[in-house]
This record gives C-alpha cells, sequence and structure tokens, in this order.
C-alpha cells in the first residue's frame, strides 16, 4: 500500500503541472502578503492614531457627561489570511451613558474612504488560496482513473495482486500529499514577508491558528481532489474528465458563491438604514421628558437650548456661562433633578438598543443565510472557516460588539464611584472665584442686554475674541477632571479554543464532503469498465 | 472552406455537453435581467431622493448669495442604465459631488464595506462572457488541431488536398459561431425579460448598445477561440493541450484581473483620509494661529460693522491664503485618487478578459472616465455657482464684500439681496453612446492585436505541424 502511494505521489511531484504549481503558489501568496501586509501596516497605524487622539481627548474633559470614548478595534495580525472586507467592518464604536454599543459607529456616517478602488476586482489572500490550491488539487486527479484506462495501464495494474480499495485510496492519497509541499511551501514565502513587513508579530495563539489555517488548507486541497477523482471514475477519457472538472469547478468557485449573495440580498432582506434612523429620530423625540418639564416650571430660565445642554453637552463653555446667567440656584435645582434626567438617558439607551439590535440581529440573519446556503460549494465552507480563523467574519464583529459592551459597563461603574452621576461635575466644572467670571465679565460688558439665544449663536465668535481669557481658562488646572485611573479599552482577542470551536463545523462539513466524494468514487470505481 | 466550417460547426452542435452550457447561459441572462431591472429601480428611487434634496436646499439657498454661502450642496450621480452589461460596483465607490462654494471639490459618499460584508462579485452579462462562454470556447477548440492528429484524420484531409490555411479558419469560423448563438440568444432573452419587467426604460440608444455589446463580446471570444486552436496546434496530445489552456484561462480570466488590483495600489500609492484630514487640519491651524496674532476676528455682524470689518477684513485675508493651501491639498488628493485608479486600468491591458471589461464597463457608462466626467461637471458647476455669487454680491452696495471668511461667518458677510438673475442649477450631461464606443476603442485594438498574435502563432505552428 505504502509503495503504491509512494509512487503515486513521486509521479504526481514529477509533472511539470506540479512544478508550475509550485511555483506559481509561492509567487501569488508572496505578491499578495506583500500587498496585504502593506493594508495591515496602514490599518494599523490608523487605528494608534486614533487610540492617540482618544487619550488626548481624555486629557481635555472637564465635565463627566462629556467622558464619551471612541474605542478601536486593533486589527489583528491574522485579518491579514482573512477577506478583506471582514476585517474593515466595525472597527470603531463610541461609548456613552445614552448608548449601548450595537451598530458600529463608522458604519452609520459617510465613507472615509473616497478613493475609486472599488471599481476594481481585487483577490485577497483568501481568494488565492481558494483558487490555487483547488486549481491544482483537480489538475493532479482528474484523469486518475480515466487517465489510467486511456493508458490501457489500469488494465495492467488490476491484474497484479492490486486491490481496487487500495489504487483508489493511494490514488487520492498520492494527490494530496503532492499538494503539501506547493501550500506549504507557499504559506511559508507569506509568513515570511508578513514577518519582514508587519509591525507586530504573532501571539502564541496566532501561531496555533496559523497552524489551524495549514490544516484548513490541506482540507480544502484534499476536497478538490476528491472531486477530481469522482470525476474521472465517471468518465472514460482523460479530456472529457478535466472539460468536466473544470466546469464544477468554475460552478463551485465562481458561480455559487456569487449567485447566492447576489440573490439573497435581492430578494428583500435588506437591513433598512433608513428605517433604523427613522425610528431612532422617533424615540430621541419620546425622551428627554424630565428635562421638558424643567421648561414648564417656574424658574428664571426659559431657554430650551439651555436645558437640553444637559443631555447633549453643547460647545465647550456655553453651559457654563448659561448657569452662570441663570441665577445662582441653577446649579444645585439642576443637581436635585439629575436622577431623573440620568434615569430617562439610561432608558433612552435601552429603547435605542432595541430598535439597533433589531437592525443589526436582521442583517446577521442575512449574512447567516448567505453563508448556509453557499455551503452547498467547498469553497465556501473553506471561506468560512478561514475568516473564522482569522477573526474577519461575523463572529469577529460579534465579539468586538460583547467586548465593548462589557467596556462600557465598567465605565458607567467608574463614572457612578466617582459620583459622576449626582454631582454637578456631571454637567458644569465653574467654580467660584474660577477663570471663567474674567470671562464670564468680559462677554457681559461686550453684549450688554442681549438675550441667552445670543450666546448660544455667538459663543464660538466671542471666544475667538479673547484668546487670552480663553487660554487661561483651558489651562487651569481646577477645572479638569483626574481621569488617569479611568479604565482603558483593551479588547480580549479571540482565544485559539474559541477559533478552533468556530471552524470545527466547517472544517467537518469538509471531512464529511470529501468521505461523500471518496465513498461515490469508490463505488464508481467497484463498477468501472477498464477495457 | 465554407462547408468545412459548416462540418464543424455540426460537429460542435452535436455535443451534449453544449445543451447544458445553452440553458445555463440562458438562465443566467433571465436571472441578471430580473436581478439588475430591480436594482435600477432601487437606484432611482435614490436618486430621486437625493435630487429632490439638492433641489430643496437649493430652493431655500437661492434667495440670496448670503443664503447659498452657508449651504451645501450633494450632487448625485444619476442611475445608470445599462449596468447589467458591466457592472463596476460604481455604488461601492464616491458617487456624490459635495459642492460648498469656498471649497475645493472632493468626491464622498459611501465606501460600501457595510454591504459586502461576504465579498461577492456582481453577476453582469460580461461574467456570462468572460468566465463562462469563454472557458467553453477552450473547451470546444483544445483538441482542433491535436485531437485531429491523434483521429487520423488531420492526415486524411490533407491528403485529399484541403489546404491547411482552410483547416485553420474553418476551426477558428466554427467555434466563434458556435458560441455566438448562446450569447445572442442570451442578450434577446435578456432584453424581451427587461422589457416586460418595464422597469428600465428602453430607449433607442439601448439597442444600438446591445448590438455594440454583442460584438465586442464576439471579438473576446475570438481570442479565446484563437487561443485554444494555436495552443491545440503547439501540442501533440489533447489532454496536455486542455491543461495548458486551462492554467492560461485561470491567468488570464481569475488572476491578472484581480491580481492588478493589487500591483496598482503599491505602484501607485494613496494618502489615506486620515492622513490627508491630518495635513488639512495643520493648515488650519497655522492660518489660524497666524490670523489671531495679525489681529483677525470674527464678531456678529452688528458688531463689526462699528469699525467698518476691520478684523474680518484681516481674518478674510488668511482665509483667502489657507483657503489657497488646502485647495492645493485637495487637487493633489484628488490627482492622486485619479492616478491610483488610472494605473489599475491601465494594467488591465495584460489580461484579454480585463480589456474586454474595461470596453464593456465603457460602453455601460459606469466607470471610472463616468465618474471623472461627473466630478468634472461638478467642478464647473461649482465655479459657475461662486462667479455668480460674487457677481451679485458686488452688485450691492451695502455688503461687506467678504466672500472667503471661512465655514462659521460667511453666511452673514455677503449680500441678502435677491440675485438679478438665479444662479445656476446643476444638470448632469450624459455622454452620448457614440462617444463612449469611441473610448472603448483603444482597448478593443489591443485584444485585436492579441487575437492577431494568438492567430500569427498558431498559422506558423500548423504550417510546420507533424501531422505523423
Amino acid at each position: 500500500m505504502w509503495t503504491l502511494i509512494k509512487k503515486e505521489s513521486l509521479e504526481n511531484i514529477l509533472t511539470l503541472r506540479f512544478l508550475i504549481g509550485f511555483v506559481a503558489c509561492a509567487a501569488l501568496f508572496g505578491i499578495t502578503t506583500t500587498v496585504l501586509v502593506n493594508d495591515f501596516k496602514a490599518d494599523y497605524e490608523i487605528a494608534n492614531a486614533a487610540i492617540r487622539e482618544v487619550e488626548t481627548q481624555i486629557e481635555e474633559w472637564t465635565v463627566f457627561s462629556r467622558v464619551r470614548p471612541t474605542v478601536i478595534r486593533m486589527p489583528s495580525p491574522l485579518s491579514v489570511f482573512g477577506s478583506k472586507n471582514g476585517a474593515r467592518w466595525g472597527t470603531r464604536m463610541l461609548i456613552s451613558q445614552t448608548r449601548i454599543p450595537a451598530v458600529a459607529s463608522d458604519e452609520s456616517g459617510e465613507g472615509q474612504s473616497s478613493n475609486f478602488l472599488g471599481l476594481f476586482r481585487g483577490l485577497d489572500f483568501a481568494e488565492v488560496v481558494q483558487i490555487c490550491i483547488s486549481l491544482l488539487a483537480i489538475l493532479l486527479t482528474f484523469d486518475a482513473i480515466s487517465g489510467e484506462k486511456e493508458r490501457a495501464s489500469l488494465r495492467l495494474i488490476l491484474s497484479n495482486p492490486v486491490g481496487r480499495t487500495k489504487l483508489i485510496t493511494s490514488k487520492f492519497l498520492g494527490a494530496v500529499i503532492a499538494l503539501v509541499p506547493i501550500f506549504v511551501f507557499g504559506f511559508v514565502v507569506a509568513l515570511v514577508v508578513f514577518q519582514i513587513f508587519s509591525p507586530v508579530g504573532f501571539s502564541a495563539d496566532d501561531w496555533g491558528k496559523t497552524g489551524l489555517l495549514l490544516v484548513l488548507i490541506l482540507l480544502y486541497g484534499a476536497a478538490f481532489a476528491a472531486i477530481g477523482l469522482l470525476i474521472s471514475a465517471f468518465t472514460h477519457s482523460s479530456a472529457t474528465s478535466l472539460a468536466v472538472s473544470m466546469f464544477v469547478w468554475i460552478v463551485i468557485i465562481l458561480v455559487i458563491p456569487n449567485a447566492i449573495g447576489l440573490f439573497v440580498s435581492e430578494m428583500g432582506f435588506n437591513e433598512d438604514s433608513r428605517e433604523l434612523s427613522r425610528n431612532l429620530d422617533k424615540i430621541a423625540g419620546e425622551h428627554g421628558g424630565p428635562v421638558s418639564e424643567l421648561l414648564g416650571s417656574d424658574l428664571p430660565f426659559r431657554d430650551y437650548k439651555a436645558v437640553l445642554f444637559l443631555s447633549s453637552g453643547g460647545p465647550r463653555y456655553e453651559g457654563l456661562i448659561m448657569f452662570r446667567l441663570m441665577g445662582p440656584n441653577a446649579v444645585e435645582f439642576f443637581v436635585s433633578k439629575l436622577p431623573e434626567i440620568i434615569r430617562d438617558q439610561s432608558d433612552y439607551a435601552t429603547d435605542r438598543f432595541g430598535f439597533e439590535n433589531e437592525f443589526l440581529q436582521r442583517r446577521f440573519d442575512k449574512i447567516a443565510l448567505i453563508g448556509n446556503l453557499q455551503r452547498v460549494s467547498p469553497t465556501s465552507v473553506f471561506a468560512h472557516a478561514a475568516n473564522a480563523i482569522a477573526g474577519t467574519d461575523v463572529n469577529g464583529y460579534k465579539h468586538f460588539l460583547e467586548e465593548t459592551k462589557n467596556y462600557r459597563q465598567e465605565l458607567l461603574s467608574y463614572i457612578e464611584g466617582m459620583g459622576g452621576f449626582t454631582s454637578k461635575r456631571w454637567f458644569t466644572d465653574d467654580y467660584p472665584g474660577g477663570p471663567l467670571e474674567d470671562l464670564l465679565q468680559t462677554f457681559e460688558t461686550m453684549t450688554a442686554g442681549q438675550q441667552l439665544l445670543y450666546f448660544q449663536t455667538h459663543t464660538q465668535e466671542l471666544m475667538d475674541m479673547l484668546p487670552d481669557v480663553i487660554e487661561s481658562v483651558e489651562n487651569d488646572p481646577r477645572r479638569k477632571l483626574d481621569l488617569s485611573d479611568m479604565p482603558r479599552f483593551e479588547m480580549r482577542p479571540i482565544s485559539l479554543y474559541e477559533s478552533v470551536s468556530a471552524a470545527s463545523f466547517d472544517m467537518l462539513l469538509l471531512v464529511v464532503f470529501i468521505a461523500a466524494c471518496l465513498t461515490f468514487s469508490y463505488i464508481r470505481f467497484l463498477h468501472y469498465d477498464v477495457r | 472552406m465554407g462547408m468545412l466550417t459548416n462540418f464543424w460547426l455540426k460537429q460542435y452542435l452535436k455535443q451534449g455537453r453544449l445543451v447544458v452550457v445553452y440553458a445555463l447561459v440562458l438562465i443566467l441572462a433571465v436571472i441578471n435581467a430580473f436581478i439588475y431591472s430591480d436594482r435600477y429601480a432601487q437606484d432611482a428611487t435614490e436618486y430621486d431622493r437625493l435630487a429632490r434634496a439638492y433641489n430643496d436646499s437649493f430652493q431655500q439657498a437661492s434667495a440670496s448669495p448670503d443664503g447659498m454661502a452657508g449651504m451645501m450642496f450633494n450632487l448625485p450621480l444619476p442611475q445608470r442604465s445599462l449596468k447589467f452589461m458591466a457592472d463596476s460596483k460604481i455604488e461601492t465607490v464616491p458617487t456624490i459631488a459635495r459642492v460648498m462654494p469656498e471649497r475645493v471639490l472632493l468626491p464622498s459618499g459611501s465606501d460600501g464595506t457595510g454591504q459586502n460584508f461576504l465579498g461577492f462579485d456582481a453577476i453582469d452579462f460580461a461574467f456570462i462572457v468572460e468566465v463562462i462562454l469563454s472557458f467553453i470556447a477552450l473547451v470546444l477548440t483544445y483538441d482542433a488541431i491535436c485531437g485531429e492528429k491523434q483521429q487520423g484524420t488531420l492526415k486524411q484531409m490533407l491528403a485529399n488536398g484541403v489546404p491547411r490555411r482552410s483547416i485553420f479558419i474553418s476551426k477558428i469560423l466554427a467555434g466563434v459561431t458556435t458560441l455566438a448563438l448562446p450569447l445572442l440568444l442570451g442578450l434577446i432573452v435578456n432584453l424581451v425579460s427587461t422589457q416586460m419587467l418595464g422597469k428600465i426604460p428602453g430607449v433607442g440608444q439601448h439597442y444600438i448598445a446591445y448590438g455594440l455589446f454583442f460584438l465586442f463580446s464576439l471579438l473576446l471570444l475570438l481570442f479565446f477561440v484563437s487561443l485554444g486552436v494555436t495552443v491545440s496546434a503547439l501540442t501533440r496530445a489533447p489532454v496536455t493541450s486542455l491543461v495548458v489552456l486551462v492554467l492560461l484561462w485561470a491567468l488570464l480570466v481569475v488572476i491578472a484581473p484581480g491580481g492588478v488590483k493589487l500591483v496598482g495600489k503599491v505602484l501607485s500609492p494613496v494618502r489615506s483620509p486620515e492622513e490627508y484630514q491630518r495635513l488639512s487640519d495643520d493648515i488650519n491651524q497655522k492660518y489660524m494661529m497666524q490670523g489671531i496674532e495679525a489681529g483677525a476676528m470674527t464678531r456678529p455682524p452688528s458688531m463689526a460693522r462699528a469699525d467698518n470689518f476691520k478684523g474680518e477684513r484681516i481674518f478674510n485675508r488668511f482665509s483667502e491664503q489657507e483657503n489657497g493651501e488646502r485647495e492645493n491639498l485637495a487637487r493633489e488628493q484628488l490627482r492622486m485618487l485619479y492616478a491610483q485608479a488610472e494605473t489599475i486600468d491601465l494594467l488591465s491591458v495584460l489580461s484579454p478578459s480585463s480589456l474586454y471589461r474595461q470596453a464593456v464597463a465603457r460602453l455601460s457608462d459606469n466607470d471610472l472616465p463616468t465618474l471623472q466626467d461627473f466630478f468634472n461637471q461638478g467642478e464647473r458647476y461649482q465655479t459657475a455657482l461662486f462667479s455668480a455669487m460674487r457677481l451679485a454680491d458686488e452688485k450691492d452696495k451695502d455688503s461687506p464684500h467678504l466672500l472667503f471668511m471661512g465655514n462659521a461667518g460667511i453666511g452673514s458677510y455677503l449680500s441678502t439681496k435677491p440675485f438679478g438673475t438665479a444662479p445656476p442649477r446643476f444638470q448632469w450631461e450624459e455622454a452620448p453612446i457614440a462617444s463612449r464606443a469611441a473610448q472603448s476603442g483603444p482597448g478593443l485594438l489591443i485584444l485585436a492585436a492579441m487575437i492577431a498574435v494568438a492567430l500569427l502563432i498558431g498559422a506558423f505552428a500548423f504550417n510546420r505541424y507533424d501531422v505523423r
């Protein structure tokens, strides 16, 4: 048996196809990785810059209602080996008391990358593997049986004491063994390129995942070798086998994955972002009740915008000036109303989460539907497993959402611990005798007799006129919040165990697929007419 | 020769597996008609919404230069009716020109990453031709010469005095005709279903485009048929020929078109949006500091009138410089973006199938030149709008004529009197089909040259082919 396998694999290795495949794989894997590592490097630097920006923001915050950090999902080095689209999806999230993380912050706004690259088709690493390995595997086995028959050597072999079982097993294993050096070498080239250019190295788990990826590629190659074998057992000339194999290949690689994705999105499973924003507008109107009540109360201040400041946090000094102008009791009054307002805001957050989560679930359902239908094709099965391992699939995104939710809780209890929700530090950093007194006095003399609304519209302009006063306000240490021990976002990386369990279903599917193909080829081969 | 062509044509058509291919092409043609009719309707709704928003804000702002100055217009690109031929996924790239009177126009819009989570490509008609029919072309012709040799029929034919030239040419003609049939049928089925669905209006240009699309596709199929016959004349065994062809096909159809994007990104890098923003902020910061030192200020106009806008005039001077520098930056960015896209576009000469796709995308008017044309028109519109504002403002004696007041102030420093003549409105002019077809010319010429080279090599090899 072993002799037979050795003969088959050696025969495969000594062909021109093998040589072309070997060189082409190494070259393509290397080139693709070079480009993708560059992209990764850019993403990594952007993420780092964004994190630094958040740190500077933290130093500038003076009231707790303003503590709304944006958290960044650091790109994982393994994303180079996954699909490019997934890695870019949902990379930042705004954390605040009024919002439970659901739809990522970078999705709702205008797209940031204003370039024309979308016009051109591209390949990512997973696609290069999909195409190269499957093509090579089919080319190694398409004439395993029909070719031997055509050359009349099949009869010769079977006249010796070699069973059909042994023959077909060794044909299959011979092809798989011949595939191994091709993709292992290609992958090593890719890894070397990665290690040279990447700004960060692999962690121990990442190495484990890389190993898993290699096993996955092996299974994928074996699946296509089994398809080739199956077709060769059904045909009688090697040219026919090849034509049929390649047609099947096109359908599996190009037609099925494309058509299903397109179909599902055409069939009206689309999540409607406009409906979401309508709903969000509606609940924004329903909340803010406590604040509206204040408007109706018998107080010297009736300016709607001034009160709204409590929930939104307006331009930097506006609120402070408001409170000063409103009179001595204004701050105490708002502090007494704070619990009610905070509760209302939490309710708002829950309602908003309901709508956003529903929207998100619909999207996840759509993706799951597309994914499940696509699993007809082993290529898609491979893509799903590879993305699960690289963390560029929808589970990677869900993981990020969970982590941000946890972080929000952590941050809220931190603010609560600091007394943020119950003291005037929620909305003002003013204190008697502070540098704001000067600012206020200057403003008052400049704009004597104006309405509150006037400050609202011209604060920025007034500030521009008084650079010195503003500077002393900005640099006043007593205004600053000490947030040095504020928890920082740190995403727990997806562990090797989680990756294995996420990819295991798809890997199992591949194994089942291989087993089915082999069984059918075996049954067919038992009846194969060798003449 | 005609007889020979007929004979082989019948041979090809007799093959059972062709039925499968014909059926597949027809099914895909119908699916294509459904999907793209639907998509056209969606695009049209979206365009209507954006166009209405533009009209509304235009109405609101057109009362005076002052109103115009604070406004930002989003000019949308209209829906493209021929997207079904070659879908360049134009909706995933910037298709909105944002016009602000004192800013340089930069493309903006969604990058579409949210929609493409699974990264599938379009099943447009070019896909049917480029992937399926091109492959069938190779399957039909891989054994054109070496197969005949193997069966010994080649020797017979030559002995009967059939010239080699006739055999070679008739093989190619028969192959192309066999493929032209499903292509033509598919296109007719597609046209009929589209008309029956009635979502895309059928204008005269539409039918010309269908005709041109058929011709362009035929040219690509001719290339693959020539390739098949040529390789079969270069090899001895049909299997070798097919293996070589399959590898070539994967390279030309799958690897090369996707690979050029990777290469193009490295060859022609652009600044990331983040870096662009940083540079832009730096300029802003620089002039703000200088301006404050020089006494620049903005105040409510009622206060500013007291000293005849002295601080505002200084502010204006710095703003003008700042805008100039920012304009240069934006133009440089746009140039880099175009250069990158053009590099990738240019690299497509490496593969006949990319050349074909490029030509068809030109024809269906939803690719890079369309966008460039759109943004150029947007920029011309912006210039026209701005000069209309300037003209109206200068006529008003009461206005301080402070045109460059930057984002915050500008609304309050221009004339509030109505325009004498109405300011211009944006109207997108579509390129006529003749000029679009002409744009496809160079690519098609290169494709024709590739066909000629393949045929020459094939003819040369066949002339020296050992028929024994």
